[in-house]
């Protein structure tokens, strides 16, 4: 999944290194300044054929525009800060960043919680302690996770 | 001027104690509805002989009887609108709320084979499943039923939510792209998919573009 909170941040520094404001950009590609805008800003994505053109315009690979390349770095006290959040839970899930998750799931929305779960419970990430983890979950979060066998758990810790 | 406390039905009643009344317990409790002791000494015989009565054993059970029936009948009754409502799921729901919310209430209690039956009743484009958020259900399904209703939903031309693509197998999308990339897709929205696709994907597809638009020129 791509950051596009990272290559909206990359599109603005880019344009600033190459001296061009919003409107001589967004005439270059034949868009309005607001669309680049809220590129630059991540809310919204630019066509496949409009980040080709940036790339001849900024002389750069389309592996560098769309930060392929670059790990990302996240802050645990604030793991979405400087990034799209369903790409930072995509990473979390995919175990490409490593976080704390019993720490940070306070952080998520119930839909994002739900999907790291869905991820523990499928075996997909492996929790070093479950109490930590059972105590933050609410109640139907721990029923979806343990299936409502309880037992089955408290097997699996000994 | 003596007086004795009576309670009738949570009811606090005072009688006056008469000399010779056959009185055991100063205090007395009943809960009967229509039913009021008396232990005067001068109340006549018949209606001692009614309580009498009213305590007899025939009736105790008579009684014990209608309420034993009484509470079969309750039960029928609790166990018909169980069976109701978990059939026809949104029958008791309040009409205002939507249709998510109501799946996403029943939804952790369902076994997997009705969770299977309400994605194959989303493939058959059921109407009581139109509206359904379907990102907000995915956590429940197989990842089977989610690459099902996620290509659905590409199919139909529906927005795709990117809180969908979670549950969506990354083998479901490679294969999308493979097939786009070998023109066998021309119709599917891909800038609407590429921003989901791992790195492996997003290149391919690049290289792909960056070929078609060196032979537009």
């Amino acid at each position: 999944m791509i950051d596009f909170v990272e290559v909206g941040n990359k599109i603005a520094k880019l344009r600033r290194e190459f001296k061009l404001s919003q409107e001589e950009l967004a005439d270059q590609l034949y868009i309005t300044r607001q669309a680049l805008s809220k590129w630059e800003n991540g809310t919204s994505i630019p066509s496949i054929d409009s980040l080709l053109e940036l790339c001849k315009i900024f002389s750069i690979s389309f592996e560098e525009m769309l930060c392929l390349q670059e790990d990302s770095e996240i802050d645990p006290d604030n793991i979405f800060s400087g990034h799209n959040r369903s790409y930072v839970i995509e990473q979390i899930i995919s175990r490409k960043i490593k976080v704390d998750i019993p720490n940070v799931l306070y952080q998520m929305s119930p839909a994002e919680r739900l999907v790291v779960l869905k991820a523990i419970k499928a075996g997909e990430i492996e929790i070093d302690d479950e109490e930590e983890l059972f105590c933050k979950l609410t109640n139907s979060e721990m029923r979806f996770l343990t299936g409502g066998n309880l037992y089955e758990v408290e097997k699996s810790n000994n | 001027m003596k007086l004795r406390k009576v309670t009738i039905n949570g009811k606090t009643y005072y009688e006056e104690i008469k000399d010779g009344d056959n009185v055991i317990d100063p205090e007395v409790v009943d809960n009967r509805k229509s039913q009021r002791i008396k232990y005067d000494s001068e109340e006549d015989s018949s209606s001692k002989k009614s309580s009498e009565t009213m305590f007899s054993k025939e009736n105790l059970k008579r009684d014990w009887n209608e309420f034993v029936s009484s509470m079969k009948g309750l039960g029928t009754k609790i166990s018909k609108k169980v069976k109701r409502t978990t059939k026809d799921w949104f029958q008791d729901s309040p009409a205002t709320e939507d249709t998510t919310n109501r799946l996403l209430k029943i939804l952790p209690y369902m076994d997997k084979d009705d969770i299977h039956g309400i994605a194959k009743r989303i493939l058959k484009n059921d109407k009581e499943f139109k509206d359904v958020d379907y990102a907000a259900i995915m956590p429940f399904m197989t990842k089977k039923d989610c690459d099902a209703i996620f290509l659905k939903t590409l199919k139909d031309g529906d927005t795709i939510s990117i809180k969908m693509v979670h549950f969506v197998s990354p083998d479901c999308l490679s294969i999308l792209v493979d097939r786009y990339v070998c023109g066998k897709c021309p119709d599917l929205d891909i800038d609407a998919l590429y921003p989901f696709l791992n790195s492996a994907d997003v290149k391919k597809l690049f290289y792909y573009e960056l070929k078609k638009n060196k032979h537009k020129r």
